[in-house]
């Protein structure tokens, strides 16, 4: 069959639809295909079928001409139909897959069509969506790898953040033409987060890449490039570390303080005792050399040393705020030259509180070593909680705070527990410095954020929960003998005798004076925490306390405390549930809920 | 017994918010009362609302495979939040005491039940016709048909180059007749044509670009022939239909469904376009919007176990009515059908049904699926050219292929059969489903060598090459869905 002369008569046919068949008549270009056609119409009929609706197309009237042109197109497309060709020569080669690990996902097209919408629109709640999708596993679907790559340029920084940090690297090498596809060096927003993370996923492949961005990349590009640099590449960091730009700057210095080199070093020390010293000692602060370490110890040391023979209270107060932040960022982690440093300036701090500067004192530099000594190495919390004696009251706080990360639960209570029995002034209070030292351990207690009794869903500063050794269980006698309520409940253990009467008596008189349930909440969720037996009696009385006009905040808290209620409870939850508003019922219900399915 | 779990429930869910706002009111105790019939198929209760009385909601299952949702609230969902949330506390084993049915709710039941016993019985009897209102439909469908030539004919003259926004935004005013002249299928079809010179939201505006005009111009002159296919064979269609005396439908032909015809279960049952006892597997759903019918068009793509036939589901939601009426869902069972009805149509025709049982998909399933792929490409690609030649065919059918290998030649993926015949993949002009291609590198390994794709065919008229598009490839264990 001679498609080549059918393919010529579409092509004249669609240039004839695309002017308009009132044109077709007499075309001349039509016309000269007749003769082939015609020729080919012998062997193949199909062919002088098509020559014959040309005929029509050329010869007819012009009144016919759309349908004559209708039915030459529709004809040799039936043909050209029948002539698609399929296949590809070449040698067929094996797909470079990613193995995703485990097993694909497959996710209903009710589930997927919201998280899409999601990923490729804007409006509030889809971080939310987006993030529990992630942590649902939702994202080892394939079908949502295109709409995460797309979603690195979401408009709402904090999404495209959480795709190109956690979602897409799951995803490997598999996504690197696609990210390769869209990233442009002069970009901005998802471009450098395309660069970064093709260089986490494929650093030896993203060289080229960031050589580019480095040399013509836009601002944030080369950002990002900087950062993905190297000990090959020192020289190119060092020129960086002098650019005009803070940011590249900064950058700079943050892949430095991961190269262990003395240029990388002095430019860093350098950095530090000069104006670059916040994002100097940031990028040391991330890392983890010892030189580093050793570099920003005797910056400070220098300028500590300084201090005392300032004049001027500007000038006191400028130095003061600077050696204050170089205190706070000496990197996690054992330090002995940091050690030796804090030490000394712990000794020195009566010496340094004698300067006084305009905003900033020497005191304050005292005040930020003990609070850096409370979360330091081992040896530089034994030695803060060796010094206790001689300690203010308000570094005394700091000193038991170190001691719970250092010492056992019985020797923690022999050192501090005396500050608790000592004899105190209730009505001079902070002015009696034994008043004061026995609140500071209090405080220690209560604010301790690695004991804490329930889940505060609703303060993310403290941290994730990290279990530590238990109080030992002479501090909750204490609480009871010195009648502290806020103690007790600090240091709750469930089935204490002596805390669960305590807590039920003071319940029992508070209740009688309450006037809302706001009134008797410590004392309810007290007996909660010790697993009194009338714990739920008392959260039902505590409701009790309920007015018709009393605000949801007044017991917002009680639903709150429904998860560390018996199960046995839940009954009459869901009663008290039922006579609540609708707004109220849903986060009652909810923690119903998380009651329902805690496990034992 | 009722049997029913919380997934039946998802799937009986108009919406994913019905569904949760169900779950809530079982949650929130909502409901005062549950209760179980005597004969163990019909679920009711009570759910208070915000208005003083509760609402008496119930789910009959004295059809199994058709339930039935009553509800006094005045929700247009179907089955309405407080139907699911009875649903969800029964999966849920609350507990349901047994419980006289109430009078008004059996005296429903027993209209229902007379109600299928009459179309049972009116089924085996001759449908009444009324031929001189039918004849009046057809003779103006016939005018229909000369307006929609004259239209297209119209835009012939004027030429696909000169054509622009403005004009087809005229043109679509005109067509708009059409629907009132009982054709709305050729009214989309032209729509299909005018679109093709709107922007991305279907609106058209003034000043129409020639470089995005140039791109349109091969598929506007195939949608041309379509048009003109339509109104010769559209013609013929209703001509022989005033010719009959009792102005039956032809059933031999899809025209009826292009010019817009829809299609009742009974004509399709009347016309023997009836599988019986079928079992159906999902192997790929897409939802998409058209600008040009304005609808949202859910589209399942089944193949029955028995034969191996690929057909398809279509649910169209018009824009306006769309949160009114049900979407479809993935469906990952399979799906036990007593009478599944087959439109007319060649390759992969629409099949719908009355109701449904559901089992779980088990290994064996997945291997009769692949057993009806086509291991010969060449008698597929053979198949698929004889089907597109005709030019109201469906342009872009689906087949199952049993692929040796899955590879890639240069920067194209590639599936060979075992006799060497090769197939390119792509996404190319087939805008409905989202991209595909691009997943296949985070396929398992196992996944590129003897699997069955489901593959969707196009014959690109520019390039004058067939590929394919592969929705899901279905494995041993799995049916790996590429495509929403």
């Amino acid at each position: 069959m001679s498609i080549a002369v059918l393919t010529q008569v579409y092509t004249e046919a669609r240039r004839l639809a695309i002017a308009g068949s009132v044109v077709t008549r007499g075309d001349f270009r039509l016309k000269k295909l007749l003769p082939p056609l015609e020729q080919a119409g012998k062997q193949a009929p199909i062919f002088a079928k098509v020559a014959e609706a040309a005929t029509k197309v050329i010869d007819g009237p012009e009144a016919s001409s759309a349908e004559a042109l209708l039915e030459l197109t529709s004809l040799v497309n039936a043909v050209l139909y029948t002539q698609g060709e399929t296949g590809l020569a070449g040698k067929l080669e094996a797909v470079e897959t990613t193995d995703l690990g485990g097993s694909i996902v497959q996710t209903s097209a009710r589930v997927l069509k919201p998280l899409l919408e999601a990923l490729s629109s804007t409006g509030s709640g889809r971080l939310e969506l987006v993030k529990d999708a992630h942590d649902r596993g939702l994202f080892r679907d394939l079908r949502l790898v295109k709409p995460a790559l797309a979603a690195l340029d979401d408009p709402y920084p904090e999404i495209a953040e959480l795709i190109a940090e956690k979602v897409l690297p799951v995803y490997g090498k598999a996504i690197l033409p696609e990210l390769r596809a869209k990233y442009d060096l002069k970009g901005t927003k998802g471009h450098p987060r395309r660069l970064t993370l093709m260089h986490a996923i494929d650093p030896a492949g993203a060289k080229e890449l960031v050589k580019a961005a480095l040399d013509g990349g836009s601002k944030e590009v080369k950002v990002a490039a900087i950062a993905c640099l190297g000990a090959d590449d020192l020289s190119f960091l060092l020129e960086q570390a002098a650019a005009k730009a803070q940011d590249v700057r900064a950058a700079a210095y943050r892949a430095l303080a991961g190269i262990d080199k003395p240029d990388a070093v002095a430019v860093l020390a350098k950095a530090v005792a000069g104006k670059d010293y916040e994002i100097a000692a940031a990028a040391i602060e991330h890392g983890t050399n010892p030189k580093l370490v050793a570099v920003l110890a005797t910056e400070i040391r220098s300028a500590v040393d300084s201090v005392p023979k300032l004049k001027d209270k500007k000038q006191i107060s400028t130095a003061v705020e600077r050696i204050v932040h170089l205190f706070c960022c000496f990197p996690k982690g054992e330090h002995p030259a940091a050690d030796a440093l804090i030490l000394d300036v712990f000794a020195r701090r009566g010496e340094l509180a004698k300067t006084k500067g305009a905003t900033f004192s020497g005191s304050d530099i005292g005040e930020t070593v003990v609070q850096v000594m409370a979360d330091g190495s081992k040896a530089i919390r034994q030695a803060l909680v060796a010094a206790h004696a001689d300690l203010t009251a308000d570094e005394l706080e700091h000193a038991f705070t170190a001691g719970r990360g250092c010492l056992t639960s019985a020797k923690l209570f022999d050192t501090f527990s005396p500050y608790m029995t000592a004899k105190v002034d209730e009505k001079k209070k902070a002015k009696d410095p034994a008043w004061a030292k026995r609140e500071a351990v209090i405080d220690g207690i209560e604010c301790d954020p690695h004991h804490r009794n329930r889940d505060d869903e609703d303060d993310d500063d403290n941290g994730p929960y990290h279990p530590k050794t238990p109080y030992d269980p002479r501090w909750l006698d204490l609480a009871v003998g010195i009648k502290r309520l806020d103690l007790v409940q600090s240091l709750a253990q469930p089935g204490h005798a002596a805390a669960q009467a305590f807590a039920k008596a003071e319940f029992d008189a508070a209740l009688k004076k309450a006037k809302t349930p706001i009134d008797v909440q410590q004392h309810v969720t007290t007996l909660i925490d010790l697993r009194h037996p009338n714990a739920v009696e008392a959260f039902f009385a505590g409701l009790g306390k309920r007015g018709k006009k009393t605000p949801y905040y007044h017991y917002y808290w009680f639903a709150n405390s429904i998860p560390q209620l018996p199960k046995e409870a839940i009954t009459r939850l869901e009663e008290f549930a039922a006579t609540l508003p609708e707004h109220e019922s849903n986060h009652w219900l909810e923690m119903i809920h998380k009651l329902r399915t805690k496990s034992e | 017994m009722i049997a029913l779990d919380e997934a039946y429930v998802d799937a009986a869910a108009p919406n994913a918010d019905a569904g949760k706002n169900g779950r809530g009111l079982v949650v929130k105790k909502k409901f005062n009362k549950f209760n179980l019939s005597p004969d163990g198929d019909l679920l009711f209760g009570e759910c208070q609302g915000s208005g003083k009385l509760p609402y008496q909601c119930s789910a009959d299952f004295a059809r199994p495979d058709q339930p039935t949702y009553r509800c006094s609230c005045p929700s247009r969902q179907f089955p309405c939040k407080h139907c699911l949330g009875l649903m969800y506390a029964f999966a849920q084993k609350k507990p349901f005491p047994t419980a006289p049915v109430p009078p008004d709710l059996q005296a429903k039941r027993e209209k229902l039940q007379g109600r299928v016993e009459k179309k049972a019985e009116e089924a085996t009897k001759p449908k009444q016709v009324n031929v001189a209102a039918l004849a009046k439909k057809v003779k103006t469908q016939l005018d229909g048909i000369d307006t929609l030539e004259k239209l297209t004919h119209d835009m012939v003259r004027v030429g696909i180059g000169n054509m622009n926004a403005k004009l087809a935004g005229q043109m679509e005013q005109q067509a708009k007749r059409l629907g009132d002249v009982y054709l709305p299928g050729a009214r989309a079809a032209l729509f299909g044509y005018t679109q093709l010179f709107a922007d991305d939201e279907g609106k058209f505006a003034t000043g129409g670009s020639a470089t995005k005009s140039e791109k349109v111009y091969t598929e506007a002159l195939d949608q041309l022939g379509r048009l003109h296919a339509i109104i010769k064979q559209g013609r013929a269609y209703l001509t022989k239909q005033l010719e009959d005396p009792n102005l039956s439908v032809p059933t031999d032909t899809a025209i009826a469904a292009w010019l817009g015809h829809a299609w009742q279960l009974t004509e399709l049952k009347a016309a023997g376009l009836v599988e019986p006892d079928a079992e159906l597997v999902q192997l790929a759903f897409n939802s998409h919007f058209d600008p040009a019918r304005q609808e949202f068009i859910d589209t399942g793509i089944w193949m029955a176990l028995g034969n191996g036939r690929i057909r398809v589901t279509q649910t169209l939601r018009p824009l306006k009515a769309a949160k009114h009426i049900k979407s479809e869902d993935s469906f990952f069972a399979v799906a036990q059908i007593k009478e599944l009805c087959v439109y007319p149509g060649s390759v992969n025709p629409r099949i719908r049904w009355d109701g449904l049982t559901q089992r779980p998909l088990d290994p064996k399933d997945l291997q009769t699926v692949r057993n009806h792929g086509r291991a010969d490409f060449a008698a597929a690609v053979k198949d698929v050219k004889a089907a597109l030649k005709a030019p109201l065919a469906d342009r872009t059918p689906i087949f199952a292929l049993n692929f040796k290998t899955l590879g890639k030649v240069g920067d194209e993926y590639v599936i060979e059969d075992a006799k060497g015949e090769r197939l390119v993949l792509t996404d190319a002009g087939m805008a409905e489903e989202p991209p595909s291609c691009a997943m296949l590198p985070l396929l398992p390994k196992a996944t590129f060598a003897g699997q069955t794709l489901i593959a969707r065919f196009r014959h690109d008229l520019d390039t004058r090459q067939l590929r394919v598009k592969p929705l899901s490839v279905v494995t041993a264990d799995a049916v790996i869905r590429l495509t929403l």
